[in-house]
């Protein structure tokens, strides 16, 4: 097989499992799959709002979920792991959904996107951008960006570090997208160098080094000790 | 060469009734027609910027004398297609992206014997098709009329809303009405149906 094509199929199995996680999970705050393949089988780690909905009564859920994934994505003995995201509103694909849960109930999307923004913020991110598009006051569509902060839009930090989400809300106009893109905080950006600081030596420790290093000095130079009272002989 | 808007949302909303007052600035009002204006409400409103009917387009004019621009036409409009021709068609509608084709829908299929014409594959509002078209009629070819794809408007601080239509610049700068950036900017925006009940 080309490699182009095992790129797009990989992408392709990705997708169609992201779309299942949401159908299934989606109601318990779904905010992202990794798929990692370990010598026993499939490690897929799921990352929950409310990790008890997935997990079900004496783990009837997940062992249902486990299944499914074997036998629909063709995944070697998966092995699911529940982890709770411990701040949702860092979460882009929860923050999306709650906006477009909040648009479809009848809230004006200005209110939402300034109020969104704040509380994303107020937890401290580094930075958010929420583009809500569509029909969204039911005449032109158009896209309203509510934006705060610092947001990295291209290379490397965009794709790794910023978390991304992205929702439809069913409106009477017409549908409408929403977007949600969140730096979140103590990320490691490539461009953030930190130069440390030169430690002055206390007292103590300047005496605890010289400790130290007096027996090197006598048997280390010990064979050049003849070399060097030569020169100064001759 | 006449302009004609045919009226063909179900209401006059706000941003509707802007672009046709818009429309009606660019071309004047001895040549603007909007037709289709059913409702006594809208017509008593848009009495003062243009002149109305309640006929629709092809009632009122000969098919073979007019051109309809949609965006769906297959040939693109140039000066030498309004040769002998009496009016310029555009419709009345608030489009969305993407396009639904709601143009060939209501109004070019109702004008089976006119010349349907696009401009190009842009997407323009009622008063920017509008422009173009005057533009075209005064020989310039489309080519001619430099275009700029989406707006960016920023409504203040942290916030801006983006257009996605094609917007003809006007020495450098896009041309768009003042009314519709006070409109776009006002916080307390409501829908068309809540401002009129």
């Amino acid at each position: 097989m080309p490699v182009k094509q095992t790129f797009i199929k990989r992408g392709l199995k990705r997708v169609e499992l992201e779309t299942f996680l949401v159908q299934e999970v989606g109601s318990a705050g779904y905010g992202g799959v990794d798929v990692r393949r370990t010598p026993t089988g499939t490690r897929v780690t799921l990352y929950i709002e409310r990790p008890g909905m997935v997990i079900g009564r004496k783990g009837r859920s997940i062992k249902q979920l486990t299944d499914d994934l074997e036998k629909k994505f063709g995944l070697e003995n998966p092995q699911i792991e529940v982890v709770e995201i411990p701040k949702p509103e860092l979460s882009g694909p929860i923050m999306a959904k709650r906006i477009a849960f909040a648009l479809e109930r009848g809230l004006r999307a200005r209110r939402i996107g300034h109020s969104m923004t704040r509380r994303i913020m107020g937890a401290g991110a580094r930075g958010v951008e929420i583009i809500i598009s569509g029909r969204i006051a039911g005449e032109r569509s158009r896209s309203e960006r509510f934006y705060k902060g610092y947001l990295s839009k291209a290379g490397v930090p965009a794709e790794k570090l910023v978390s991304h989400g992205y929702a439809v809300a069913n409106l009477k106009p017409g549908t409408a997208g929403v977007k949600v893109n969140i730096m979140p905080p103590d990320v490691p950006l490539p461009d953030e160098i930190k130069i440390k600081e030169e430690t002055k030596p206390t007292e103590a420790a300047a005496v605890a080094e010289t400790t130290e290093e007096k027996p090197k000095k006598v048997e280390e130079p010990a064979p050049e000790e003849g070399g060097e009272s030569g020169n100064t002989k001759g | 060469m006449l302009f004609v808007i045919e009226h063909l949302e179900p209401c006059l909303s706000e941003w509707l009734y802007i672009e046709y007052f818009h429309a009606a600035r660019i071309v004047g009002r001895e040549r603007l027609f909007i037709t289709n204006v059913k409702k006594k409400s809208e017509f008593r409103e848009l009495f003062t910027i243009a002149h109305i009917e309640r006929k629709r387009a092809r009632e009122l004019f000969g098919q073979q004398k007019l051109i309809v621009l949609d965006p769906r036409a297959r040939k693109t409009l140039s000066p030498d297609d309004l040769r002998g021709k009496q009016a310029i068609v555009i419709g009345g509608i608030l489009g969305g992206e993407p396009p639904l084709g709601r143009t060939k829908e209501l109004l070019t299929k109702s004008l089976p014997r006119a010349s349907a014409r696009n401009l190009r594959k842009h997407q323009f509002a009622i008063d920017s098709a509008t422009y173009v078209a005057k533009k075209v009629s005064e020989g310039k070819s489309l080519g001619e009329v430099p275009v700029q794809r989406g707006l960016e408007i920023q409504i203040r601080k942290g916030h801006s809303t983006f257009l996605p239509y094609a917007f003809p610049l006007v020495k450098g700068k896009p041309l768009i009405s003042r009314e519709l950036i006070t409109y776009l900017k006002r916080s307390w925006l409501l829908t068309s149906h809540k401002r009129r009940t």
